[in-house]
């Protein structure tokens, strides 16, 4: 497996680095500076939190951190792999690879069953389907009952949660998730970053979660403002909230 | 593969209505081909039966069998050209045969008497034991002037049965059926074979010179006997058909060798049948391609998000066209076969009197055509996954 870091003890690896990452957008005569030049480093195992107010670059930054799309300047480097050299072809194998992708709006396939979605990552990566790590997470996502149902028979929140059984079952290096929980109650919303937490601790995947809701940012090990494209770390220790 | 299977099967009624756009097409195609394809049968199965690589006429005949004329002299002359003698020419010499056509109304002769409204018939006059003859598939083949063996259409089509006496145009030549061989049709009518020279040959130039002749030998001359008594200029046959196509021939003045496709497509109204129909089958199966292609363009397009989607979290884009074609696949084959399938059903329900055959050789390339140019169409479509921005997945 390509990054499944499951001993937190250790060092954590850096699994995104940001070194004077910026990104403009070209808007007619003028440009967006979306991103300012930005360097962080995020690990294994930490959930990080990303909070800012609308258009201050949230999702910018996340599709970056992703290889969704290529910074303007400044190198990013995803599980050790500075990508801004490589191929559309490249790229995607690299998210494939190490990336598990959470989105607001539904990133399941229509017309797959649950069980099916997880499938379709294996028979694609050209492995057997690990049957027993699709259980154990449906079990942990408490969607187990919903394995053979399709998108559309799903509640809101059954198909977040689903959206991130899918993303956590390739054992990604790390997780993006670009406000999961803004369709979902307070008790689910919290459910939801629970889950994130747990992945973070038990499988080391690093979670990067943007996000309007304060409630959530308590259970996160490190929360990132942006404002105007300016990224400042905040300081919110997990361990020590729960201590 | 799989993932298109199940696609369809999840989104049935999206699918059906492209898969319904195919059947229709592939089921018109089809029926128009097979309908197409009977319709040139019925002009030229009699002279495909003859397997011949030319055929030799008179100049002024524009390449038509029915107009055109050969006299004795021109026959001998042919004839010797290639053989020793007359005789062997006559009996052994298969390579170049005589051939006389008459197009006229044939009605059954019941007690002695032609009745009924008649049908269109041709008579085809050729020699005892002639190759022109295609193969029987019923009675025996005639032995004599008086005996005719007719295309199984004749039986088919018009009721007449084995042992009947027809009675042919207005001079009323009168034959007895012996035998039925496969169909053979000219000019989209049943042919009736019987011996050179036991009909009259209707020539302008035959009645202007040798008009004392005809009406001296008439109808019960036999070709071959009273044919010493010939002058050059009797007209013995309409054309002489030429098997072997290394044969060397010197042509007489007045005589025009035509290769046998230029032959039949010389035949009248042919050419103007198989192009209509070609046009109209090649438009048809071309402008429904691109509908097809267009609906699947349009359904990928409906599909960007979830292509986003797949593409964002690492999907490759030959993953997703590949997924696409095999749709197209999938879809265009399942129609093409039901098309085909209603088609096959609609040809076996229609009256005998419809000239409509199968043809598995242009089934085949309609078959191939469709399925390659919908697929053709999904290309354009896969292509278009290639600009679809996996960002469109956030949206
Ligand atoms: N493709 C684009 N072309 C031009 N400008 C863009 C593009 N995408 C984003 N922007 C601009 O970049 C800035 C940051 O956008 P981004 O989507 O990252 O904001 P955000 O923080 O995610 O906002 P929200 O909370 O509303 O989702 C905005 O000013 C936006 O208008
Ligand atoms: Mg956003």
């Amino acid at each position: 497996m390509t990054s499944a870091n499951t001993n937190n003890t250790q060092t954590p690896k850096a699994v995104l680095e940001f070194n004077e990452v910026y990104k403009d957008y070209p808007d007619g005569d003028t440009t967006v500076h979306a991103l300012a030049p930005t360097t962080c480093t995020i690990h294994s195992g930490e959930f990080v939190a990303v909070v800012g107010p609308s258009g201050s670059g949230k999702s910018t930054l996340l599709t970056i951190m992703g290889g969704l799309q290529k910074p303007s300047g400044g190198s990013v480097s995803l599980d050790g792999r500075e990508y801004s050299h490589m191929s559309g072809k490249e790229l995607a194998r690299l998210r494939f690879d190490t990336v598990g992708f959470v989105l607001q709006s539904s990133n399941l396939v229509p017309f797959l069953t649950l069980e099916e979605q997880l499938r379709l990552r294996s028979s694609y990566a050209h492995q057997s389907f690990d049957a027993r790590r699709a259980t154990s997470l449906m079990q942990d996502l408490d969607i187990e009952k919903l394995r053979r149902k399709y998108p559309d028979e799903l509640s809101g929140g059954e198909k977040q949660r689903a959206a991130i059984c899918v993303a956590l079952f390739g054992r990604p290096a790390v997780i993006l998730a670009d406000e999961p929980t803004a369709s979902l109650d307070t008790s689910r919303a919290m459910g939801v970053a629970d889950i994130f937490s747990r992945a973070s601790r038990r499988e080391g995947t690093a979670v990067v979660m943007v996000t309007h809701d304060e409630r959530l940012l308590e259970e996160c090990d490190r929360v990132l403002t942006i404002q105007d494209g300016h990224l400042e770390e905040s300081t919110a220790e997990r361990a020590s909230q729960h201590a | 593969m799989q993932l298109a299977w199940k696609e369809i099967r999840h989104s049935k009624g999206r699918y059906a209505l492209i898969m319904a756009v195919i059947i229709l097409v592939g089921y018109l195609s089809f029926f128009l081909t097979a309908l197409s394809y009977g319709l040139a049968q019925a002009n030229r199965t009699s002279v495909d039966a003859w397997d011949a690589s030319r055929i030799l006429l008179s100049d002024d005949a524009n390449g038509n069998l029915v107009s055109s004329s050969v006299t004795k002299g021109e026959e001998s002359a042919i004839l010797g050209s290639s053989a020793d003698s007359e005789d062997s020419a006559a009996s052994g010499d298969k390579a170049i045969e005589p051939v006389s056509v008459l197009q006229a109304v044939t009605k059954i002769k019941k007690a002695g008497k032609a009745s009924g409204e008649g049908f269109n018939t041709v008579l085809l006059g050729v020699r005892s034991s002639s190759t022109l003859v295609p193969e029987l598939v019923s009675g025996r083949a005639a032995d004599n002037d008086k005996e005719a063996v007719a295309s199984e259409s004749l039986s088919t089509k018009d009721g007449v049965q084995l042992g009947q006496h027809v009675s042919v145009g207005r001079a009323g030549y009168t034959y007895t059926i012996v035998g039925f061989t496969r169909t053979a049709e000219y000019n989209t009518e049943p042919v009736i074979y019987v011996r050179n020279g036991t009909f009259t040959l209707p020539s302008a130039y035959a009645s202007m010179t040798s008009a004392s002749e005809a009406s001296s030998n008439g109808q019960q001359q036999s070709g071959q006997s009273a044919s010493a008594a010939d002058s050059d200029q009797t007209v013995v046959a309409s054309g002489l058909v030429v098997r072997d196509a290394s044969k060397k021939i010197s042509l007489p003045d007045g005589m025009v060798s035509l290769d046998i496709d230029a032959f039949i497509n010389n035949i009248p109204g042919y050419q103007a049948q198989v192009l209509t129909f070609s046009l109209m089958i090649g438009f048809l199966v071309g402008v429904s391609a691109l509908v097809v292609g267009i609906f699947i363009y349009i359904l990928t397009m409906h599909k960007r998000h979830l292509f986003g989607v797949l593409k964002a979290q690492g999907y490759s884009n030959a993953f997703i066209s590949r997924s696409i074609l095999a749709q197209t696949l999938i879809l265009s084959v399942l129609g093409t076969l039901i098309g085909l399938l209603l088609a096959l059903l609609t040809i076996a329900v229609m009256p005998v009197t419809v000239p409509i055959t199968v043809s598995p050789y242009w089934f085949a390339i309609i078959s191939g055509v469709l399925v390659l140019f919908s697929l053709i169409g999904a290309a354009f479509s896969a292509r278009a996954v290639s600009s679809i921005d996996a960002i469109e997945a956030l949206s």
